[in-house]
């Protein structure tokens, strides 16, 4: 085999080609960057939400530094963010477990999981709705604009409709729930009185 | 035209050519690859064979004061104390056959999402005897550590990100071990990755990366 002058530049001019070429597709859009993004329905405190397959209106949100829930009493370093809503599946019998919801704080971090004392969301056939209460844990740095993440499916964050209904936590707000030493008994989930 | 054909100079290699000319059929490239990997196998296994490489010890994992800041991915965590009880109620009722060590610490998540406490666990280990372990068929395995809250006593499902929480982390150790003056706790880093059984985003693989010796103290030691 012989090396000449075109075919050493025909080689470089090829690989030049194939590091650009590598080098731009960075900044393309990548499918996995949103494939398990979230279909997010945004709302406020008061407004209905509606996902595919149920509704929640977030009523009241308060906080506490204890909370009692079947006689026991859960206390924290930081502040339980106790939010109050009804919930009314549209199409079959729904329950949303109290470890499947989460709140976003501004920063990107997320907060949720199990809370020390379990509170779940129904069961409760469609059109029959419940109030319910469930806590968040948080640390007082993250209360101002936190949001309220319900998904469609329990434990389904992703390629799903998911609740993004604002706190309506301001700095003021912030303020008065860090300095709390309330203690709040949260009641179990029950039919909304007509 | 009288024509004249240089003759070409002799490799060095030449008489190791023919040599192996006379066995090229029978060793061919891939064979001696073949020959070469037996024989490495061979080697490892009269050095001991791979297991012998578990036995090895890593480097020291450094030591760390009590009140001292411990970073262990995707923990942050301060030691206080250890203590030993063989009943406190609620949270610890008195077990058969075992008391209770107990080590309280403060614990800060540094990840940006919750995180289970069983999740963390694995990555907490004490270094006394007799510790409660369960039977698996590979041999016993000493017990992850139990996470309890220390504001309320409650099992600690969730640590919540940048939120310190302080935490007791309990053992069993059997009652026919004499009870230790002083213990050891490791804290190991764990790495957030996918399982590769059910492609789960979780954190796995605890590699140590701190240990604090303490005194073992009775419950009922004032604070």
């Amino acid at each position: 085999m012989r090396f000449t002058r075109t075919g050493l530049v025909t080689v470089l001019l090829v690989v030049a080609a194939l590091f650009v070429g590598s080098w731009l597709t960075q900044y393309l859009p990548n499918p996995d960057d949103f494939r398990d993004d979230p279909f997010p329905v945004a709302g406020a405190v008061g407004e209905p939400v509606r996902l595919r397959n149920s509704e929640f209106t977030l009523t009241k949100v308060q906080a506490a530094k204890r909370y009692e829930a079947f006689r026991q009493v859960a206390a924290t370093d930081g502040v339980f963010v106790i939010v109050d809503f009804t919930f009314v599946p549209l199409t079959e019998p729904g329950i949303l477990a109290g470890s499947q919801n989460e709140v976003r704080a501004t920063d990107g971090r997320v907060f949720g999981g199990s809370p020390p004392l379990p509170s779940n969301c129904g069961p409760t056939n469609p059109g029959l709705p419940v109030t319910c209460q469930i806590p968040f844990e948080v640390p007082s740095d993250a209360l101002v604009g936190l949001v309220l993440a319900i998904p469609a499916e329990n434990g389904s964050h992703s390629r799903d409709n998911v609740t993004e209904i604002d706190l309506g936590i301001t700095p003021e707000v912030a303020e008065q729930f860090a300095a709390t030493d309330a203690q709040v008994s949260i009641h179990s989930s029950r039919p909304v009185e007509r | 035209m009288a024509e004249h054909t240089p003759e070409r100079a002799k490799s060095r290699l030449e008489p190791w050519r023919k040599r192996y000319a006379l066995v090229s059929d029978i060793l061919t490239p891939q064979r001696i690859g073949l020959l070469l990997a037996v024989a490495l196998l061979g080697v490892v296994a009269l050095a001991g064979g791979w297991q012998a490489v578990e036995g090895v010890e890593g480097p020291e994992t450094p030591k760390v004061a009590v009140g001292e800041k411990i970073v262990a991915t995707p923990m942050e965590v301060t030691v206080r104390r250890a203590r030993h009880v063989e009943e406190l109620k609620p949270s610890l009722p008195r077990a058969d056959g075992y008391r209770y060590l107990v080590v309280s610490l403060d614990l800060t998540l540094r990840h940006e999402r919750y995180v289970s406490g069983v999740e963390l666990a694995p990555a907490i280990s004490l270094d006394a005897a007799g510790l409660k372990t369960t039977p698996l068929r590979s041999g016993p395995k000493i017990n992850d550590p139990s996470l309890l809250r220390g504001l309320d006593g409650l099992p600690a499902r969730t640590y919540q990100p940048g939120l310190a929480t302080s935490t007791i982390v309990v053992w069993q150790q059997a009652l026919t071990e004499p009870i230790p003056t002083e213990v050891t706790i490791t804290f190991a880093k764990q790495t957030w990755r996918q399982s590769v059984l059910d492609g789960g985003w979780g954190w796995y693989d605890p590699a140590p990366v701190a240990r604090v010796t303490l005194p073992l103290e009775e419950l009922d030691a004032p604070a």
